[in-house]
């Protein structure tokens, strides 16, 4: 398959949905995308991510005036992600569990075609445990409607996820792929090892002398938790329109301000440096490991890149086996 | 699928003054199905806000057999969402969420003695307990409760006491009483070596971490099990569906696998801060 097949789909769907994703500029960002040539198909992986889409930095919740609160309906447009790297896909399917309840959310990923795309490991992110595992049958645990697979700059293999996938290369008369049938996200093996490593690492490094290093060195900008794709702390915001009218939105939140958490009194639960990285790496590796049997990390590297203290997320983790 | 971060209208029915900075609010929501429904654990929190200013987490304190009319919160003013509710007069609307949580297991408080320990406004959580319990609802075992306060200006529920005394061993200890104070005087531990403790009892604790610290060592010299002592944490809640994180301890989430939680659970989570 030609580079002219993937903007035949590309112009396809552009006709009813709006497309996100990476582009090239000052740096490689997941963005909406105007036409074929602005997709990026190196595979590298964006600064940002489709968390911005997806579980916008800021979106409505609900309406007030002064005798009630009004649902609204949530803004879910037509949208395609176009190229997500195997890492970002993986981010999809791990928020997918984390709002699995919740209507917003849910309402906006009904209407996202999902198209992944092979990643090439570049020497400026992470080639870590995750590519380790890139086993053959990753894209079997993986959901995507259709999916990439970069051989060359013109030369790419097409495979489907879902009848949706299918649907739409049916549309452009493309016979030349391989339907991958999802088999669930974890693996026949079991629970993914290197989760389970880590989890254990983590939970037993709990209230250690090695978090006070790392507390010193943090500099609790939050930066982390922005970039990456699976951070989803949250509060709610208050805009007044006048008096008595207004809205309440979703906000982003992030567990290294100092006031997250806080309660009346000024009380803190999380109250030191050391503290709050502790907990974030505890929120990863721990808590959503618990919750869900998969790691809350997704070995994209994106903390490594934004982090103004050089903090290494492999080093971290490594500096706990000791 | 129930959209969970949507608050629904509440009217004020009464508003009682408690003590110097709080005050109890009697509250039915506007749906008359929606308070026919409504049930809770004694444990369990709602949201209580207004729209324009915030939302924060009150433990329900009424009685379950009022479930159908109403439910009370007792509400202290310290902070911006607080002072705004405390503005409110009967009549006035608020908004709540819930109810949300894990309470107190129900099977624990009907089949044996309580140890109830309340310091400050900790206090209020045990009030449901209290009342069910004056209400005939949670059997025939023993209640006992120790209420630590700092004055009498400070003290919750004082008009309810003496119904509470006859059925219950109920003791206030203040830490800075008035000259007229004739009770027990101190900090809340100080009970424990000058009253007899209910036997084969189960504690529960609400009050602040540092009441949590010092009472459990009292309660291990009086071989409390770890199972037996159940504590509810206090944390700051915000979607109260375990989600956005605010309020996650360790492996756990405070407004979905607590806020009760036994010591059991959570003495080696070695947390930041103890408990």
């Amino acid at each position: 398959m030609t580079l002219n097949n993937i903007h035949k789909i590309f112009e396809y769907l552009e006709k009813d949905n709006q497309l996100f994703g990476p582009k090239q500029g000052k740096e490689l960002r997941f963005s909406k995308l105007r036409s074929p040539k602005e997709l990026d198909l190196s595979g590298k992986i964006p600064i940002n991510s489709l968390k911005e889409v997806l579980f916008p930095a800021s979106h409505e919740l609900y309406l007030f005036d002064d005798k009630n609160v009004f649902e609204i309906k949530y803004d879910s447009p037509k949208i395609v992600f176009f190229g997500l790297t195997i890492f970002d896909l993986k981010a999809l399917d791990f928020l997918n569990q984390v709002f699995e309840k919740d209507l917003y959310y849910q309402a906006r990923r009904r209407e996202i075609i999902v198209i992944g795309l092979s990643y090439t490991p570049t020497k400026e992110d992470a080639a870590d445990e995750l590519l380790k595992n890139y086993e053959e049958d990753i894209l079997e645990h993986l959901q995507f409607d259709l999916f990439i697979d970069r051989i060359s700059k013109n030369n790419f293999k097409l495979f489907t996820g879902t009848r949706r996938g299918q649907e739409i290369l049916e549309k452009l008369k493309i016979k030349d792929y391989e339907h991958i049938q999802f088999a669930g996200l974890i693996r026949e093996q079991g629970i993914d090892p290197v989760a389970k490593k880590n989890r254990g690492l983590v939970s037993k490094s709990t209230g250690g002398e090695v978090w006070q290093k790392w507390g010193k060195l943090c500099l609790n900008c939050g930066k982390c938790t922005i970039a990456c794709p699976t951070c989803y702390c949250f509060e709610g915001e208050r805009k007044l329109k006048n008096k008595t009218k207004g809205w309440v939105n979703r906000i982003w939140s992030s567990c290294f301000y100092t006031e997250f958490g806080e309660i009346a009194g000024k009380i803190k639960f999380l109250k030191t440096s050391a503290d709050r990285i502790w907990n974030w790496y505890n929120h990863k590796h721990v808590r959503n490991f618990d919750e869900f049997s998969i790691s809350g990390c997704v070995g994209c590297g994106r903390c490594d890149r934004v982090c103004p203290a050089n903090i290494k997320r492999l080093e971290v983790l490594k500096s706990l086996e000791k | 699928m129930k959209n969970a971060y949507l608050p629904k209208l509440a009217k004020i029915l009464e508003v009682k003054k408690e003590s110097i900075d709080t005050k109890l609010f009697t509250l039915a929501f506007s749906d008359k199905k929606e308070q026919k429904k409504f049930k809770f654990e004694h444990g369990q929190f709602m949201m209580v806000g207004l729209p324009n200013v915030g939302e924060a987490a009150f433990d329900i304190c009424s009685s379950s057999k009022d479930n159908k009319k109403y439910f009370q919160v007792a509400i202290r003013n310290v902070g911006k969402v607080t002072a705004k509710i405390h503005g409110l007069r009967k009549g006035d609307r608020v908004f709540v969420r819930g109810s949300f949580g894990r309470g107190f297991p129900l099977d624990v408080l009907k089949k044996r003695n309580l140890l109830l320990i309340g310091g400050g406004c900790g206090t209020v959580t045990l009030r449901s307990i209290i009342l069910d319990y004056m209400n005939g609802l949670l059997g025939k075992n023993k209640i006992q409760v120790f209420y630590g306060c700092l004055n009498e200006q400070t003290t919750l529920f004082k008009s309810e006491e003496k119904a509470w005394k006859k059925k219950i061993e109920y003791v206030v200890i203040l830490e800075k009483p008035s000259k007229s104070w004739k009770s027990d005087k101190g900090l809340i531990t100080a009970l424990f070596d000058t009253h007899e403790i209910l036997p084969n009892a189960v504690a529960i604790l609400c009050g602040p971490p540092i009441m949590y610290k010092f009472v459990v060592q009292k309660l291990k010299e009086h071989n409390f099990k770890d199972e037996d002592i159940y504590l509810s944490l206090e944390r700051r809640m915000s979607c109260g569906i375990g989600i956005c994180q605010h309020c996650a301890i360790g492996s756990k989430y405070v407004c979905t696998d607590g806020p009760v939680f036994s010591l059991k659970e959570i003495k080696d989570l070695k947390l930041p801060g103890a408990f």
